[in-house]
């Protein structure tokens, strides 16, 4: 890797994004719209949620815990916040990717290696993805009427949730040309997964189940399995990245027709010599 | 030894065969004109020859290093004219110092120096072509490949366009220039047509009486 096109790359995709802060404002705010969305519109007393949904829907990441004293406020609207952040993090992929095609080529005709330019895209996602994933974060330190137990697992779950985003929305934009497919497709990728209960079995090998499961382990208590958890998200996330930059580099792969030969004029001066 | 030499290509899309061995070869010092109808498969054998597409059959060698003009600019719209430079001259691995040099005195030839602050986003139609354009000439390519390279220039620039192409003839450069209209035939050494996906001298399909 040339280090020097690798930083080039960063400081002007970079600057590619700021001229984009409104869009990416707005998918940081995601979180945010989903959460207060649910959370005004449900009863805050403790006994409305029966005991068997409270097991659907803490599943059995979590080892011994209490939670007869949680109220609808404390459930659903945060983990709306964790479909935010998955949305708006993968959508931000999407876009960083579909519309870059044709000029990411142009510039692997100019020497760039496709993966230089992918890795400085994920970098910077990765920096707009921190602030994104501090989001639930904040709401649950401000709002839940259950004070989560472990902070820093929640946010680090939140982050896991962004990162592998990331991959999922390289991922789509890689396959599909246009904005409108690609959007849908993640719509129902990051949706459905994150509806189906933690509890199926088949969920535990989707990629944000791990994830979420350091997510709602932070919130409710410590689950014996965290190191499990990391080493999945970690696992997805890897192999995401992996399958992303191998679908971007045929992307936008160039052709080179025969090795470079000296320029003619060059040749003629060998042989003179 | 050829710059460019394409043996049999074929391409289709789908049913659509557009290219049904085309074949050309582009020596050293040459500017050859590339004409054809809409669709005839122009764009089509530059993207081959420049290496964005693969052909379905046949052979392309390139014996050096290529610079291509895009026919819609490929920028970004969020850089200025001289970072949009520097992005590419870092990809071609020119030294930070020429590659302004170069771009300055491009700019100055194609009359757009006083834009070079201006984003790309912010510019015309013309003048993000006369970019476009200095992006695929700033690193002195062997071979350059341009597709409808001159769209939107005002006569001057026009006119100094062709005083770029007779400067990379004389240093022995090539290039083609592809267009649906070539009005500058004496500008070139050679013209040819794509007819039938087949690439014909202009001498067959136009006959000199």
């Amino acid at each position: 890797m040339s280090m020097r096109r690798f930083t080039t790359s960063l400081r002007f995709q970079l600057r590619e994004y700021r001229a984009r802060l409104l869009p990416l404002l707005m998918l940081a705010l995601l979180p945010l719209a989903f959460w207060s969305a649910t959370y005004f519109s449900l009863p805050g007393d403790a006994e409305a949620i029966p005991p068997d949904v409270i097991e659907s829907y803490v599943g059995d990441v979590i080892g011994r815990v209490d939670l007869t004293e949680l109220s609808e406020r404390d459930t659903w609207p945060f983990d709306t916040t964790f479909m935010g952040v998955g949305w708006g993090v993968a959508a931000a992929a999407l876009f960083s990717v579909i519309g870059s095609a044709a000029r990411d080529r142009r510039l692997v005709l100019a020497g760039f290696r496709p993966w230089e330019l992918l890795l400085a895209r994920f970098l910077i996602l990765l920096l707009i993805a921190v602030p994104i994933s501090l989001m639930p974060v904040a709401l649950l330190a401000g709002f839940a009427d259950t004070p989560p137990t472990n902070l820093g697992l929640v946010w680090l779950g939140s982050l896991f949730t962004a990162v592998v985003a990331i991959g999922v929305g390289l991922i789509v934009g890689s396959l599909l040309p246009r904005q409108l497919e690609g959007t849908i497709l993640l719509i129902g990728l990051v949706g459905v997964e994150l509806s189906i209960p933690m509890t199926l079995t088949f969920r535990h090998y989707l990629p944000f189940f791990g994830p979420q499961a350091l997510f709602t382990a932070g919130r409710f208590a410590a689950d014996p399995l965290i190191a499990i958890h990391v080493l999945r998200s970690l696992a997805w996330t890897l192999g995401l990245t992996a399958v992303a930059v191998a679908l971007w580099t045929r992307h936008v792969r160039v052709r080179r027709w025969g090795a470079p030969a000296p320029h003619p004029s060059e040749a003629r001066a060998m042989q003179r010599t | 030894m050829s710059i460019l030499t394409a043996e049999r290509i074929e391409k289709s899309y789908r049913k659509n065969r557009v290219l049904r061995g085309a074949s050309l070869t582009i020596e050293p010092g040459e500017v050859v004109g590339l004409t054809g109808e809409n669709g005839c498969g122009k764009s089509t054998f530059l993207k081959i020859a420049i290496g964005l597409l693969a052909p379905d059959a046949g052979t392309m060698r390139v014996a050096g290093s290529s610079g291509y003009c895009p026919q819609e600019s490929v920028l970004f719209d969020a850089l200025t004219m001289e970072e949009n430079v520097s992005y590419f001259a870092a990809g071609y691995g020119l030294a930070s110092t020429d590659a302004q040099e170069r771009s300055r005195a491009l700019m100055e030839r194609l009359n757009c120096r006083e834009h070079a602050s201006k984003r790309a986003g912010e510019l015309s139609g013309g003048t993000k072509q006369k970019l476009n354009l200095i992006i695929a000439l700033l690193h002195r390519p062997e071979l350059l490949i341009m597709d409808e390279p001159y769209q939107g220039f005002d006569y001057e620039s026009y006119l100094a366009f062709w005083d770029l192409a007779a400067e990379f003839k004389r240093d022995g450069r090539s290039a083609v220039v592809v267009s649906h209209m070539l009005v500058d035939r004496e500008r070139l050494d050679r013209v040819y047509s794509i007819v039938e996906g087949q690439i014909r001298s202009d001498d067959e399909t136009h006959p000199r009486g």
